[in-house]
């Protein structure tokens, strides 16, 4: 290991003099991405809004059969910047005369102003009745 | 009598390789988000994956080949031999463990495997260096490729690193509790640490030109451009794990810098690690 720092150094040496084109796009590009990345961050540092509670909305995409039943396709939104855990979300389908059906799934996460994508199963026909669906809580990660 | 050294000095190669690929991949064959992987990943995503991960293979074993090597075509079979030696390794642990087995669908296997083969061939190739007593010419081959070849080794050990890392649920959990000022701290901690790194053990003793124009070079040319190559693979990283999938452009950016944490560390270990 010891036997290549010799070599670096001369390497640095030489480089101090002449520099290729690539060592200044290299350099270029490494300090573009290091400043945009602390430059980002740092923007949503100074803006704050870290203290508000998640807000998730969830809506269904499609309904479609699957299997024996039927799956409604769902997305939850976070409108928050705060990234909700574990969301847990119900879906109810009423069909007039008769009865209610629900179910529900969780996510894992919902990412603060990002989308997560699931599923809720029913055994009859959502679309032969009122579907609604809504999240019901979540925690702090 | 030639014939029967040879044939013993193969063996003893590719015995090494099996063993580095083994004690690089040894903690994520034992990970369970990677055998999940090897089933939900994107096909087009793991497909291109895999074809990048050959192409850094192939300059790695430039550098660290099993043989000594003559041209381009030894450097590619033995890239091949590499993966094929990470492939093997990979489905023998995942069968004894239980992981692959009698009434899965092939492409679940498949999948399973091929994903492990990644880390497995990178330690199969880098066993030589690690594990090697033989004189190798590495060194000079190194020095011959000159800057590009240190960025070169940089990514290596950035990717090596931060794929380590990745798959586990904890890299994505860290960014949602991180504030911004957090991740402030953690991107300057990252390129002090890859600049000290870079200064002990690249530029030991290093006086060349006055201290000052020496620190702004060397920064600038080592520490800055290996966070930048930490931060580009980070991303791609994520991006194949399909952990940027719906995530906003904010928690992009916090996920890609906890992972360019351990990527900056193995993109200024390189030169110690590889």
């Amino acid at each position: 290991m010891s036997a290549r720092l010799p070599d670096l150094d001369k390497e640095v040496a030489s480089s101090a003099s002449r520099k290729s084109p690539i060592e200044w796009i290299a350099g270029a590009i490494g300090l573009v991405l290091t400043l945009s990345m602390i430059g980002f961050i740092g923007y949503q540092a100074l803006i704050g809004g870290d203290e508000a509670p998640a807000a998730v909305d969830v809506r269904v995409v499609s309904v479609q059969q699957a299997g024996a039943g039927f799956v409604v396709e769902i997305v939850a939104s976070n409108r928050s910047r705060q990234t909700a855990a574990g969301v847990e979300v119900e879906g109810v389908l009423r069909r007039g005369g008769a009865g209610l059906e629900r179910s529900s799934m969780s996510f894992d996460y919902v990412p603060g102003h990002s989308q997560s994508r699931g599923g809720l199963f029913f055994t009859s026909d959502p679309r032969s009745g009122a579907l609604s669906v809504r999240p019901v809580g979540y925690h702090e990660p | 009598m030639q014939d029967a050294r040879a044939q013993e000095r193969f063996l003893r190669g590719m015995a090494r390789a099996a063993a580095g690929a083994l004690l690089f991949s040894l903690p994520l064959l034992m990970t369970m988000e990677m055998w999940w992987l090897g089933f939900y990943l994107d096909r087009l995503r793991f497909f291109s994956f895999l074809v990048v991960a050959f192409l850094f293979l192939l300059p790695l074993t430039y550098f660290f080949g099993f043989e000594r090597t003559g041209g381009l075509f030894e450097d590619v079979v033995d890239t091949f031999v590499a993966f094929g030696i990470g492939a093997i390794t990979s489905a023998v642990v995942l069968l004894v463990f239980g992981i692959i087995g009698r009434g899965m669908p092939l492409n679940e296997v498949i999948g399973k495997i091929a994903i492990q083969t990644v880390p497995a061939s990178f330690g199969a190739v880098l066993a030589r260096g690690q594990l090697g007593t033989e004189a190798s010419d590495a060194e000079s081959k190194q020095k011959k490729a000159g800057y590009p070849g240190q960025l070169f080794l940089m990514g290596a050990g950035a990717v090596y690193i931060a794929f380590n890392v990745a798959p586990t649920e904890e890299m994505i959990l860290i960014g949602f509790k991180m504030t911004p000022w957090h991740a402030l701290g953690l991107v300057v901690i990252s390129i002090t640490i890859l600049h000290a790194f870079v200064f002990t053990v690249g530029f030991r003793g290093s006086h060349g030109g006055a201290p000052g124009q020496a620190f702004a070079t060397t920064f600038l040319r080592y520490s800055v451009v290996g966070y930048g190559i930490a931060l580009a693979i980070s991303l791609a990283v994520l991006w194949v794990l399909g952990r940027t999938d719906g995530a906003s452009l904010w928690q992009v950016a916090m996920m890609v810098a906890v992972l360019a944490f351990p990527a900056s560390l193995g993109a200024a270990a390189a030169r110690l690690i590889i």
